[in-house]
């Protein structure tokens, strides 16, 4: 059976894309550090999300990548891509304004990872590859549609049963967005120690809120 | 607008709705055998509006058990493995066999409301006939609750269409609401959709009136525990 014979018909709107920046290739050792700097910023305060050998500058703020000039030539270079998926792929409402709303860098090194999580009423979450080594894990994201499935076998006993999660490949430059709503997570990381993966994540917001005092993310 | 390096797609989730094309209906043979399946059901399904019937009650000639569509499911047949094993990942152990079978006319008027076809692993929609304006079939995103957070241009319960043609075969999973748009076809010519219902799991039916609506049901049929 030639797959060409059955064709893919869904009307539904994709939920994850995936495009490529070639800005972070040269000098990486320049753009770890970097992103070192932002994660110092934090004054050691981490993320519950980052297990193992892990941080993440999610809580400051003040130097969030989007607002750093170094940053300037990737958020240019994206801003239209978030346009084409939210506009064409995911048909929103293009009277409204969108923006970023923040943005942070995590590391990664071996044993680390990111927990399951969502990125709440994010209309677009953006992961962004900086660095990537061998093993260096995938990103997972959830099936939203997995509970309706499960009336159903799936899988085989003798196979690795598929589960909710499904893995998407990543490389270097990588940039991947997705709903906000949609919940993912890191693989840990299994490669050499000492290299690090660096994930820019970037969220895309539509409404505001306040947070009452200054408590924990 | 579309820019250098687009976005692509890198969903891995499985594909809902497949499409193919059987070439070799012949609508002048098999619509007066369609007819006489329909007359064969003593009533009607509650899902067919205005000028539509079905045959869903008539079990006792289901189309994929007649000689003249054996060639229409032996075609069929490693269509549906491969939508189920490769594309939706199901269970190579388990037995998978067609359950049951009905065809569905729509007259100028006549629609199937909306629906599920709740446990079946795939319901399979086949357009035997399908004359000019006579309707597309309709879904709804099962993900539509989590877009409502967002303002769209695609406004909230709003279906997604898939237009049709004589020969289409489309395959989705029974849990997948849908429904047909009216026909609004010249008089006289009429839709036909051969429903067939890919099962895994046995299920066995209480009470003697099959198919009745359970809001219209005078009660609910007593349970026995135990009895097979």
């Amino acid at each position: 059976m030639k797959d060409a014979l059955t064709l893919v018909a869904d009307p539904f709107p994709r939920l994850v894309f995936k495009t490529n920046y070639s800005g972070f290739r040269d000098n990486q050792a320049k753009w770890a550090e970097i992103c070192e700097g932002i994660v110092r910023g934090t004054g050691g305060h981490n993320s519950y999300l980052e297990a193992g050998n892990a941080a993440s500058s999610v809580r400051n703020q003040e130097s969030a990548p989007h607002k750093l000039a170094v940053f300037q030539p990737f958020y240019k270079w994206l801003w239209p891509r978030v346009q084409e998926v939210m506009y064409l792929q995911w048909d929103m409402e293009p009277s409204i304004d969108y923006w970023i709303s923040d943005s942070w860098v995590n590391y990664h090194d071996r044993g680390g990872h990111t927990l399951e999580h969502t990125h709440g009423y994010a209309v677009m979450a953006v992961s962004t590859y900086i660095t990537m080594p061998e093993n260096g894990g995938n990103l997972e994201v959830l099936d939203p549609s997995e509970h309706f499935w499960a009336m159903h076998f799936r899988g085989h006993y003798r196979e690795r049963a598929p589960s909710g999660w499904k893995e998407i490949p990543v490389a270097a430059g990588d940039v991947c967005m997705f709903p906000g709503w949609l919940q993912h997570r890191t693989q840990e990381h299994k490669g050499t120690a000492g290299e690090k993966r660096w994930v820019l994540t970037t969220n895309i917001l539509n409404v505001t809120h306040s947070r009452v005092g200054r408590g924990p993310l | 607008m579309t820019v250098f390096n687009a976005p692509k797609s890198a969903s891995p989730f499985p594909n809902l709705i497949m499409r193919t094309h059987y070439p070799h209906f012949d609508p002048q043979r098999l619509v007066p055998i369609c007819e006489g399946l329909v007359r064969g059901a003593r009533e009607n399904a509650y899902l067919e509006q205005g000028d539509a019937n079905s045959s869903v009650i008539n079990t006792q000639s289901m189309p994929h058990t007649l000689a003249v569509f054996a060639p229409f499911y032996e075609w069929l047949w490693p269509h549906i493995e491969h939508v189920i094993y490769r594309e939706w990942k199901m269970d190579r152990s388990v037995k998978y066999w067609i359950n049951d079978s009905w065809v569905n006319r729509h007259g100028p008027g006549g629609q199937t409301t909306e629906h599920t076809h709740g446990h079946a692993v795939m319901a399979i929609s086949a357009y035997i006939q399908v004359p000019k304006d006579s309707g597309a079939i309709e879904f709804m995103d099962p993900l539509e609750h989590m877009w409502r957070m967002y303002y769209r241009n695609h406004r909230p319960g709003t279906w997604d269409r898939i237009g049709v043609s004589a020969g289409d075969i489309l395959m989705f999973p029974g849990w997948l609401d849908h429904r047909t748009e009216v026909s609004r076809a010249e008089p006289g010519l009429d839709r036909w959709v051969l429903t067939t219902n890919v099962f895994c799991h046995r299920m066995e039916r209480a009470a003697s009136k099959w198919m009745d609506p359970y809001v219209t049901s005078p009660g609910y049929p007593k349970v026995e525990w135990g009895k097979r």
